[in-house]
């Protein structure tokens, strides 16, 4: 400030400010100059200044409505002097709205927990559902877990069905039917793996004829066997090796049979499937509805 | 005890008793409030004066914890927050009576079931006022209804004092004109 400045309250002083509003509010004397803003403030207050109360919201009661924790009874005095008549207002239903309303987030804080608790562990489960199964499919190995179960199979015999686990070298002879020729009848193909199918009509089929197939031929056995035993009228001749596919026919050919089949290492003895490969077509030296093996 | 003194005794009494969740001082400003802010929304032609009054009483309740200042400042903070919905209010009702005028051609009806002489007078005012621009219209709505003094109402509106006290002159001066013109 310099010197020669004047303070801003002799300034104030000098230069005096009567506002004409505040004037006419203070019910300040009113001169004539004064008596058309006086109408104005009348004409204004008196067109939108109205006695009735605000109609409060359910927002702004719930303001009014809460109470002072410990901290003692709200006080009027000062502002009962100045706004009217204190005010007492029965505290308690706030109160008890407002335990209420910490009970309602207690629980639905404790509904959101479980829930999202619940939620992990359900996750966690098909987890290790998941991977449980994809070890037993031998797609992972998993370190901990059990080795993966043999593949299981599916068998069919007859009209029956029943499951069984057949293995590289392991060969499944359920309900076989042996005929007299050494001929194994079995609903079922056993394929290298182990893999035994039933299903195939075309083996079906196989099964079928070649179940006819082998009854034919031990009925056709029994009567040769009968000529042989009784004496030939003709004296005939001994009749000679018996023949199971000039008998009765061509022997069916199973449609599921390797090409390897054939070869030296073909299937082993006990395959079901059709006679043995190093065995002849007719029944056996020993068998007893075969003729002897040294008879002339 | 000048009546000013008394009021700063007593509001920072309230205040405090209000940031304590004190119901019964939220009371006690809601009844030092309700009139000049029902009055200010209604002067600024707000349809739902009560929505504007409660909601700006709300926000002002959920931030007085953080209020700082003396009763002057509190009622001047409180306007503000009022205008600013009026202002919002107002835009609203613009665009939406456009579409009314748009669709029908017609001007919306005007809210409320006053008396005849109560409209009359009303119409008379709002004619007056009329003449005034936005901001003399504000000056002079804060200081004769909201009662606000200069200063707080240089506050409400983000002007400077003196500047509140031209627009005031020159806003009575016009009023005082239209008063001579038809008396």
């Amino acid at each position: 400030m310099h010197d020669d400045d004047v303070p801003q309250d002799e300034m104030r002083w000098n230069r005096p400010y009567r506002d004409e509003i505040d004037a006419v509010l203070s019910d300040d004397v009113v001169d004539g100059d004064l008596t058309d803003v006086a109408r104005i403030v009348h004409d204004v207050r008196s067109a939108y200044l109205s006695t009735d109360h605000l109609t409060r919201s359910a927002a702004l009661t719930a303001f009014t409505e809460t109470r002072l924790g410990d901290a003692g009874q709200p006080s009027g005095g000062a502002a009962s002097d100045v706004n009217g008549p204190g005010v007492t207002p029965d505290l308690r239903p706030g109160r008890e709205a407002t335990q209420e309303g910490h009970r309602s987030m207690f629980r639905a804080l404790t509904a959101v927990t479980t829930g999202v608790t619940g939620k992990i562990l359900l996750g966690g489960a098909v987890a290790a559902a998941s991977v449980g199964g994809l070890q037993a499919a031998a797609v992972v190995d998993v370190p901990g877990l059990p080795d993966p179960a043999p593949r299981p199979a599916f068998v069919q015999s007859g009209d029956d069905t029943e499951d069984e686990t057949a293995t590289d070298d392991e060969t499944t002879t359920d309900d076989d039917t042996a005929t007299d020729d050494g001929t194994a009848t079995d609903d079922e193909t056993a394929t290298d793996d182990g893999t035994v199918t039933g299903q195939d009509p075309e083996h079906l089929e196989f099964v079928a004829a070649m179940q006819a197939w082998s009854e034919c031929v031990d009925e056709a056995s029994a009567l040769r066997d009968e000529e042989t035993a009784e004496p030939d009228a003709s004296g005939g001749e001994t009749p000679g090796r018996f023949d199971p596919e000039e008998a009765c026919g061509e022997r069916p050919v199973n449609p599921n049979a390797r090409p390897h089949d054939s070869t030296p290492n073909g299937p082993p003895a006990s395959t079901p499937n059709g006679p043995p490969a190093d065995r002849p077509n007719g029944p056996p030296a020993d068998t007893p509805n075969g003729p002897p093996a040294g008879r002339p | 005890m000048p009546a000013d003194d008394r009021t700063e005794t007593w509001f920072a009494d309230a205040l405090g008793r209000a940031r304590r969740g004190d119901g019964a001082a939220f009371e006690e400003l809601i009844r030092w409030l309700e009139r000049p802010l029902l009055g200010f929304v209604r002067a600024r032609g707000v349809d739902d004066a009560d929505d504007v009054a409660n909601e700006t009483l709300v926000r002002v309740f959920r931030g007085v914890e953080g209020f700082e200042g003396n009763a002057a400042q509190f009622r001047a903070w409180t306007f503000r927050i009022a205008r600013h919905l009026c202002i919002d209010r107002y835009r609203h009702a613009r665009r939406r009576d456009h579409v009314v005028l748009t669709l029908s051609g017609e001007l919306p009806e005007q809210a409320g079931t006053a008396d005849a002489d109560d409209v009359e007078q009303h119409d008379r005012v709002e004619a007056m006022l009329s003449l005034l621009t936005s901001e003399q219209r504000d000056v002079l709505i804060l200081r004769v209804v909201a009662d606000l003094s200069v200063e707080e109402t240089a506050t409400v509106l983000g002007r400077r004092p003196g500047a509140v006290r031209a627009l005031q002159h020159r806003a009575l001066v016009t009023l005082r004109t239209e008063l001579s013109r038809r008396a």
